[in-house]
């Protein structure tokens, strides 16, 4: 801590400095009054005195007497304040003097009272009845002024001397009583600046103002400390809040997770067997049957089809809401695209009497790099609605450039339209622009919501313009960048198969399993199954195989380790390698690279369709790839 | 011209000056006489007559003519406490005058001894120049002691005579309380007393 004594420097020398002018003034000031005063009373003094002596000297003039004169003269030397005094004859000759004037005669001077510098000197007449007979001098001493002023300088060095002890000791009072509580107030500043404890307090000892100020301080501690529990209690009760609120919103994201989950376990689970369901169905309508049978089963197929189709859409919301949906960048044709997702809808456009049509301006790109699974869902997505929601005129697809290498697409269709005040709640999940449509339209509500989100997620925006009654537009815009055109691979050769295969399937699921080697069968090839990937590479090892279709989702050794192995063995045994085809769920580019780089030979996407499982073998079997 | 007749003028002054100063030196005969004379104003100025009168003090003279003479020149014409003085020529002391001070300029014991003797009922201060003048009943002796002027005083006679004389002045001289014709011895050591 610094010292803080200038406080008490600066009033000790206040103090001190007022005791020294305060003396030296006073000194002046009596010493003057006191020399003026102290002529007044010597002149006073002298001219009684002299007039008593003038008289009692006067008659030894006449008598001639000076031997009295000078015992008269000599006894005012008793006095110490008479310092000569002399005795003049009516001639003005001396006549009778004091002792200290032995020396010599001063010479006779003029009537009068004269002051010099150390004395008062009195001439006057000595009169006998009105006549002068003589002159008497008196001289007085008077103390000079610098010996008077030397005198009360004295004294004013020990008022001096006294101020200055008065000094030292009110300044030793000061500290206690001025200077200490400030310092203690300053302490406790300073302990608090550095412990932020605010539970000190100065201990108030006066009623002065320093009492007053270290009352105010102690009343600022009391707020500060009264604020810091209320803001502490806040913290305290924040915090809790916060916790239960975080607490909450992980429970909630929980269940919305663990929905989404569910939901995505559930159509998975759900889609397998009808990927079966499908399967089998196809199988039977593959046989001859009666008209009514097949009519039946088409009706079972199709169902099986829209309810995959719902499936898959529950897939792909809980994907977008985990946050899982992954897009692909790759080049593709757009014109084919739209032509192919047209395609979809012919039957139901030609049912229905619609002019469906796709209108893509000149200035738009023929290749493009984005995902095209993805587009052709928002596209299919769109004109499905369009075709859904519209009984009668057209549904047209406009596709046209825009600046900044943005595509934007237009589906415009004549149909029942959208109110105003509904144009946003359609694109919300599970919603449809009346409750009423769902009965009389179908469906989930879950396509506009899907498809706005997949826009959304590719950087592009989805929005509608509607009449009611009227029609609506559906418009998007994304980002697409030109791509170079890919050389379109040579035709492939039609479809020869041999009669006599053998084939190994590795497939865990028995619906799956059952589906393939139907098909397989009916070629009349040679079927092994294996039913997981250790198995698949055990049956390799032992027998021959002319193809292997390897699930790649199975327990234990999957299909990509499984081919991996098989590959491994094959360069180790020498020429001779079998193609492998894998069977997935999965369409994405990402999987279809993760095969071919594991060594497979092509990729088959469940649910399997037997004329693309057949085309793929063909393809596989005419190409042989390099061991 | 002017000036050295003015000069002139102040020369001339100054001579008759001088001559007439010298007339009047030879004229007195002698300084004492002058001394006692002057000694006699300052005894008439410090004292005081209680009979009331306000008129000049008359100051009567018997003896030597020449001390007549000086006291007639020297006081004539003087005040004592704003009263003029007069001097009185007795001569003879079968008429006496009423007087306020009487001086004796005789050393002739009996003309002393008679004169104090008819002067007694007129309260007069008689101040004499003889040795026995006290012892005669005088008030006032003066002596010329060194070529000083020195007195004795009679209390006995100062208080018979009912004047009041100054301390101011007495304590120039001697105050002598009572004087007995066989103490005559005691006057001798005074007069007789080593010069100051």
């Amino acid at each position: 801590m610094k010292p803080y004594s200038s406080l008490r420097r600066k009033l000790t020398l206040l103090i001190a400095g007022g005791g020294v002018v305060a003396a030296l003034i006073a000194a002046a000031g009596f010493s003057m009054f006191d020399l003026n005063r102290f002529r007044q009373a010597t002149n006073a003094q002298v001219t009684a005195i002299a007039n008593i002596v003038a008289s009692q000297v006067e008659p030894s003039i006449a008598l001639g007497d000076r031997k009295v004169a000078g015992e008269i003269l000599n006894s005012l030397l008793a006095d110490r304040m008479i310092r000569e005094a002399v005795l003049y004859d009516g001639s003005g000759a001396c006549f009778a003097m004091t002792r200290q004037s032995v020396a010599g005669c001063p010479a006779r001077p003029p009537d009068g009272l004269w002051h010099q510098r150390d004395a008062i000197v009195l001439v006057r007449p000595v009169k006998a009845d009105g006549e002068r007979t003589g002159t008497l001098l008196v001289a007085a001493n008077v103390p000079s002024m610098q010996e008077v002023v030397l005198q009360y300088l004295g004294g004013a060095a020990l008022i001096l001397a006294l101020s200055l002890v008065v000094a030292a000791v009110l300044a030793v009072a000061l500290q206690s009583r001025v200077s200490a509580p400030i310092l203690a107030i300053a302490r406790v500043a300073e302990r608090i600046a550095q412990t932020h404890r605010f539970h000190d307090r100065v201990a108030v000892a006066s009623s002065d103002e320093l009492g007053v100020l270290a009352e105010s301080f102690n009343a600022m501690l009391n707020e500060i400390e009264r604020r810091d529990a209320a803001l502490e209690q806040q913290i305290l009760e924040r915090n809790r809040v916060n916790a239960e609120l975080r607490f909450a919103k992980e429970r909630a994201e929980e269940a919305a997770h663990m929905k989404s989950q569910f939901l995505a376990n559930m159509s998975h689970e759900i889609r397998t067997p009808m990927n079966g369901v499908m399967g089998m169905i196809s199988l039977v309508l593959d046989h001859p049957l009666d008209p009514e049978d097949r009519e039946h089963l088409v009706v079972a197929h199709s169902a099986a089809e829209a309810l995959v189709t719902i499936l898959n859409d529950v897939l792909d919301l809980s994907k977008i809401e985990a946050g899982k949906m992954i897009f692909e960048a790759i080049d593709f044709d757009l014109h084919r695209l739209v032509a192919d997702s047209l395609r979809i809808f012919d039957s139901a456009a030609r049912t229905k009497k619609l002019d469906l049509a796709a209108d893509l301006a000149p200035d738009c790109p023929h290749w493009v790099r984005g995902d095209p699974l993805r587009l052709r869902q928002i596209l299919v997505n769109l004109v499905g609605n369009a075709i859904k929601f519209t009984t009668a005129g057209s549904v047209r697809v406009i596709v046209t450039a825009r600046p900044e290498n943005q595509l934007r697409v237009e589906v415009r269709d004549t149909g029942i339209g959208v109110p105003p005040h509904q144009m946003e709640a359609i694109f919300e999940a599970f919603t449809q622009a009346d409750g009423s449509h769902t009965r009389q339209f179908g469906g989930t509500g879950l396509g506009l919501a899907i498809t706005r989100r997949l826009v959304d997620l590719m950087g592009g925006r989805l929005w509608a313009q509607s009449q009611p009654g009227r029609g609506s537009s559906f418009f998007f815009e994304l980002p697409a960048t030109r791509a170079q055109p890919i050389q379109p691979s040579p035709p492939l050769p039609a479809i020869a198969v041999p009669d006599m295969l053998r084939v190994l399937v590795a497939e865990d699921n028995p619906i799956n399993q059952k589906v393939i080697c139907s098909m397989l069968r009916r070629q009349g090839w040679d079927v092994t199954l294996a039913h997981n990937g250790e198995e698949s590479f055990r049956y390799f090892q032992e027998a021959a195989f002319d193809i292997i279709l390897m699930d790649v989702q199975m327990p234990e050794v999957d299909g990509l380790e499984s081919t991996l192995r098989i590959r491994q063995a094959e360069r180790n045994r020498g020429p001779g390698r079998v193609p492998i085809l894998a069977l997935t769920a999965h369409a994405a580019q990402s999987q279809h690279d993760q095969c071919m780089a594991a060594g497979m030979d092509g990729v088959i996407t469940k649910p399997v369709n037997r004329a693309a499982l057949l085309t793929q073998i063909a393809a596989a079997l005419s190409h042989p790839q390099p061991v | 011209m002017i000036h050295r007749s003015e000069g002139l003028t102040r020369w001339l002054r100054g001579l008759v000056l001088l001559s007439l100063a010298a007339i009047a030196r030879s004229a007195a005969s002698n300084p004492e006489d002058e001394l006692k004379s002057a000694t006699v104003l300052t005894f008439v100025r410090h004292s005081f007559w209680h009979d009331g009168e306000t008129g000049p003090i008359r100051i009567a003279v018997l003896g030597r003519p020449a001390m007549i003479s000086t006291l007639r020149r020297t006081l004539e014409g003087r005040t004592a406490n704003n009263r003029a003085i007069r001097i009185l020529d007795v001569r003879s002391i079968a008429e006496l005058p009423s007087c306020n001070v009487l001086y004796i300029a005789s050393d002739d014991n009996k003309e002393i001894r008679q004169t104090l003797a008819a002067s007694r009922a007129s309260r007069a201060l008689t101040i004499g120049e003889s040795n026995r003048f006290l012892e005669y009943g005088g008030v006032v002796n003066l002596l010329i002691v060194d070529g000083r002027m020195s007195f004795e005083v009679s209390r006995e006679a100062l208080d018979r005579a009912g004047v009041t004389i100054s301390s101011t002045l007495l304590r120039y001289g001697q105050m002598v309380p009572s004087v007995a014709p066989s103490v005559a011895p005691s006057v001798a050591p005074r007069t007789a007393r080593p010069p100051a």
